[in-house]
């Protein structure tokens, strides 16, 4: 009787699953590839932890090194036309492709990260990461004993400004005095280049370096000669074994399992999600060794102040040539950070186009 | 501007030269006996993921560093294969080399990111080190610092003061003379070749396990091709190769330090500085004295042994 | 068994070949893929044979092969003349610049925009032409070595198109983003079949080709370029001006990739962005040999590398093997290609 009721049982337990549940389709598509670490990597976590959340749900897959433009287009073209459910597209650079495919292809959903173009399928999403910049610069600030810190940024585009004019404020509440020198690459992912910039910014005093780059080469750098470090995008500690301050780590898991649920549930909306400390989207991980234990509380006390609507960007904020551009009383909006081109108050490069 | 400033300033410059300075050597040595190798950026590329991966593995970079040029060795041996056997345009063979070096080492390298090692301790005792301006000049350097330094020079002196050297030189003008000379002109093109790329991998290996240290995909950023150019500059010769590309290096890291400054030009024109300026230098050159500065004649072409 | 020169390279062995060097390429990356665990016939039919198998599939071939075949078409003038110009790739960039300025300063919805878009496409050949004629000053007037001078002009344009795209050409409403305004639709270059994204500029490209054909094989031109690139010497003798054939590879090479990425920002892109080039001035150099010089070889090698591009995508998508595969094998048929390129001027005879 046993041998007769148990096989059924399972069949009936497995068909209806079996039968319904094809699981959801999620691709990924990158600029860069996943192997030079920072901003693609952070997102390929994510999707580790994405595929083992939602298990036999959804089944994902990922393609990197796509070249923004006409490639762009035709690699989503091929993903939507494969019958993919749900695309995400996660340079800024893929917007305007995103667009056009979104347009040919209404049943299927996409996503597109720190855009701000939107459409009837199209959402956009991305991590307040001046959050984390901000606490982290707190903690820079304090820590610092020269009062100057060295920020080796990529390319000026708004996504970078952000996250400096948010480090820089944090500085600034620690050390009203500090200053925050900016040296411009142009490049994401030459680790020369990185090594070349740190070294200088500490030989003009920089006694804190943090990055905006795809490679951990400043990190490592600002190791070797003794200075604090403020790791960016993932948790960077692996390169600075004694001097390692504090990483700024992307967490886009929150973001993913939220609009992958979302279409699961079939509720899905185009909206822009930005999201911040609230979820973790920003973390600070891997405190250094060395790091006094105040320090740490003193910061995430000022987390829970931001957790309790404190704002980042709240006025008065001048830039760094003396204009006001953050009125007494006001906060700047999501639309004003994602434009944002002016350097606050306290850094010391030029405006950078 | 202070003079420590100054002296961080240089010393960072040399250390950024070392990369391009042995895959610079590396060029002239193959082109001087008149083999042309575009494939300079993928065989760095190679030696560098190689280092890595033996620095990581057996912490030792002695063997890192043998293993660098090894791998660019393998990949002159190819190229030497390819162009003197089979007889293949040198351009198209050596950019074949830059597109299957890149592809090969992203996809061995791919475990690998992430991964960091410790880098070179410097060679010299704290005493000399700390001599004031020239101790962080020229006396904290690494290890292999000072041995790309003295092989460098080591070829300097023999391409351009040795009889081999004269006898790369005349395989590089004219491989028909050669031979009819009894020059053993195939037996030279595959030694300059493979010998040139074990210095480039050489550069690789220093940027990916000293100079950065780590490896990230395409971590080389166009130094291959730029050292190509560099040997154009230099007129074919070592020791000019090596002033420019400490010239190139600070240039490039004079424009990090204008924005320092507070200079106000945007930064991607501020980029276009190294390259214009070493457009400026050629005219310089070779508006001056031309015969000496001709490229071997035979340069890229294939030889054909007579019967 | 020793190798003998033929008198005349074989015709028979030019077209027999290159079959062998792909038949070998494919069995060396079966082997591979093999090793990978993945099944070589599947791999094969995704990367040559998926990506074609529709109408949609060839026109998006013929639109990645359309900067590739203008490059090389201007490239092998060049090769052929012995000017080594390796700056295709900023000449690309030059004709995007100035070529995509032209269409944003006329950018609008209505009026004579076929005009409009006329002038643009004539710009961007200007400014392709502008940055050759750089290389092509530079070597004639002060004996620089093209090599170089094509090289870091490269990089100069790059920079100067991330510089305008940041700077003066930013769409004054698109959020600090580094890119220009979209294009207006009646600025855009016309499909050549409505719905499908390959356009006349594909149709350019065939029609550059021809040109070359004729010019190279049938006229007086066409002789002075393989004398000037035979021999310098020769050529003075002949009392051609080799100063002036430079000029002209030069131009027309900087012209013709010109027009190639103005036709990108006129077609598939619609604005100017920093990434409109995906390395097409390179790639069309490994066109130029693969074709060994001949415009249906140039046909047929910039079809075989835009579908591997296009296939190595492909094995992204399907089989989660990463992009360096793509290129290893590009590589490795590129090896091939060359090696076999023996077999067309020598034989193998018996050792006596």
């Amino acid at each position: 009787m046993r041998s007769l009721i148990l096989p059924g049982l399972l069949c009936s337990l497995f068909a209806a699953p079996l039968a319904f549940a094809e699981p959801l389709r999620v691709a990924f598509m990158h600029e860069n590839p996943v192997g030079q670490g920072g901003w693609t990597l952070s997102h390929e976590l994510a999707r580790e932890r994405l595929q083992t959340h939602f298990g036999d749900q959804i089944s994902t897959r990922m393609l990197d090194g796509i070249a923004p433009g006409g490639d762009a287009e035709r690699v989503l073209t091929k993903l939507a036309r494969d019958g993919n459910a749900m695309i995400f597209a996660t340079s800024y650079g893929f917007m305007n492709s995103a667009l056009r495919v979104a347009r040919r292809f209404p049943r299927t959903t996409f996503e597109h990260a720190a855009g701000y173009n939107t459409a009837r399928n199209l959402g956009t999403y991305q991590i307040r990461a001046f959050q984390g910049r901000f606490l982290a610069g707190y903690a820079a600030g304090k820590l610092s004993r020269s009062g100057r810190i060295g920020y080796v940024g990529s390319f000026p585009i708004p996504e970078v400004v952000r996250g400096i004019n948010g480090f820089t404020l944090g500085v600034r509440a620690a050390n009203p005095e500090a200053i925050v020198d900016v040296i411009w690459i142009t490049t994401w992912s030459d680790a020369g280049r990185s090594r070349e910039a740190t070294q200088l910014l500490v030989s003009q005093g920089a006694d804190v370096i943090t990055h905006h780059t795809e490679t951990a080469a400043a990190i490592q750098t600002a190791d070797q000669l003794g200075v604090w470090s403020v790791g960016y995008q993932t948790d960077r500690s692996a390169f600075a074994p004694e001097h390692h301050l504090v990483s700024v780590a992307h967490n886009w898991f929150p973001i993913y399992r939220y609009k992958v649920q979302a279409v699961l549930d079939e509720n899905w909306q185009p909206t822009q999600e930005w999201a911040g400390v609230e979820a973790d989207a920003t973390q600070l991980v891997s405190w250094g060794k060395r790091v006094p234990e105040e320090l740490i509380n003193e910061v995430a006390a000022l987390r829970e102040e931001l957790l309790g609507g404190r704002a980042v960007f709240a006025g008065p904020i001048a830039d760094n040539e003396g204009a006001e551009r953050i009125a007494q009383g006001s906060v700047a909006s999501d639309e004003e950070l994602l434009a944002m081109e002016w350097l606050v108050e306290g850094v010391n490069g030029s405006r950078p186009d | 501007m202070d003079l420590i400033f100054i002296a961080d300033l240089l010393a960072a410059t040399l250390a950024a030269t070392v990369p391009l300075a042995l895959c610079v050597t590396g060029v002239v040595i193959g082109e001087r006996s008149g083999v042309l190798n575009l494939g300079q950026e993928g065989i760095m590329l190679m030696g560098a993921v190689c280092a890595f991966m033996v620095a990581l593995n057996s912490g030792s970079y002695l063997l890192a560093s043998l293993a660098g040029a090894a791998v660019g060795a393998a990949m002159g041996a190819a190229f030497a294969l390819l162009t003197l056997v089979f007889q293949s345009n040198a351009v198209a063979t050596g950019l074949a080399l830059t597109i299957f070096g890149t592809g090969l080492s992203a996809f061995l390298g791919e475990a690998y990111v992430g991964e960091s090692i410790s880098g070179l301790g410097p060679l010299l005792p704290e005493a000399l080190r700390t001599v004031p301006l020239l101790g962080p000049v020229f006396f904290g350097h690494d290890a292999l610092f000072y041995a790309a330094l003295v092989l460098c020079l080591l070829v300097h002196r023999v391409l351009h003061t040795q009889r081999v050297g004269l006898m790369v030189s005349a395989v590089g003008e004219n491989p028909e003379t050669a031979h009819r000379l009894g020059l053993p002109v195939l037996r030279t093109r595959w030694l300059t070749a493979i010998i040139g790329c074990a210095f480039t991998g050489l550069g690789g290996a220093y940027l990916a396990i000293v100079y950065t240290p780590l490896w990230t995909e395409g971590m080389t950023a166009g130094r291959g091709w730029i050292a190509l150019a560099l040997v154009v500059l230099a007129g074919w010769r070592v020791s000019w190769g090596l002033l420019a590309a400490f010239g190139f290096g600070f240039i490039s890291i004079s424009n990090l330090v204008l924005q320092g400054l507070g200079v106000t030009i945007p930064v991607n024109l501020l980029a276009t500085l190294p390259f214009v300026m070493c457009l400026l230098a050629l005219v310089i050159v070779s508006s001056g004295r031309r015969s000496e500065r001709e490229p071997p004649r035979s340069l890229g072409q294939t030889y054909i042994k007579e019967n | 068994m020793r190798l003998e020169r033929r008198s005349a390279s074989s015709l028979g062995w030019q077209l027999l070949s290159p079959l062998i060097a792909v038949t070998l390429a494919m069995l060396t990356a079966s082997a591979l893929f093999a090793a990978l665990g993945h099944a070589p016939l599947q791999v094969l039919e995704l990367l040559f044979i998926a990506p074609v198998s529709d109408a949609y599939g060839l026109s998006e071939l013929a639109l990645k092969m359309t900067p590739l075949l203008l490059c090389a078409t201007g490239l092998a003038l060049c090769f052929r003349a012995g000017v080594w110009n390796i700056g295709a790739e900023g000449q690309y960039l030059a004709g995007c610049l100035v070529g995509g300025s032209v269409a944003l300063a006329l950018n609008s919805p209505d009026g004579p925009t076929v005009w409009y878009l006329c002038s643009a496409v004539v710009a961007g050949a200007a400014g392709g032409a502008v940055w050759a004629a750089a290389v092509a000053l530079l070597r004639t007037r002060f004996h620089c070595s093209e090599v170089l001078t094509s090289i870091m002009l490269n990089y100069v344009a790059l920079y100067l198109l991330l510089w305008a795209v940041g700077g003066p050409l930013k769409d004054p409403a698109g959020y600090s983003f580094p890119e220009s305004a979209l294009l207006e639709e009646a600025m855009l270059l016309p499909p050549l079949v409505q719905g499908y994204r390959a356009h006349v500029g594909f149709a350019a490209s065939l029609l550059a080709l021809a040109v070359l054909w004729t010019v190279v094989s049938r006229t007086l031109l066409g002789f002075k370029i393989s004398v000037v690139g035979d021999s310098q010497a020769a050529a003075r003798h002949a009392g051609f001006s080799e100063h002036r054939v430079v000029w002209t590879v030069l131009l027309s090479c900087g012209a013709l990739a010109g027009l190639a990425g103005v036709m990108t920002v006129t077609g598939p892109v619609g604005q100017l962005t920093p990434h409109l080039s995906s390395g097409y001035g390179f790639t069309a150099i490994i066109v130029v040999f693969l074709g060994r010089f001949h415009p249906l070889g140039l046909l047929l090698a910039a079809a075989l590398l835009a579908l591997s591009f296009i296939g190595g995508e492909n094995l992204q998508i399907e089989l989660g093997l990463p992009k360096s595969i793509a290129l290893m094998f590009q590589g490795l048929l590129l090896f091939f290609l060359l090696a076999t390129e023996l077999l067309t001027h020598y034989r193998l005879v018996p050792r006596e």
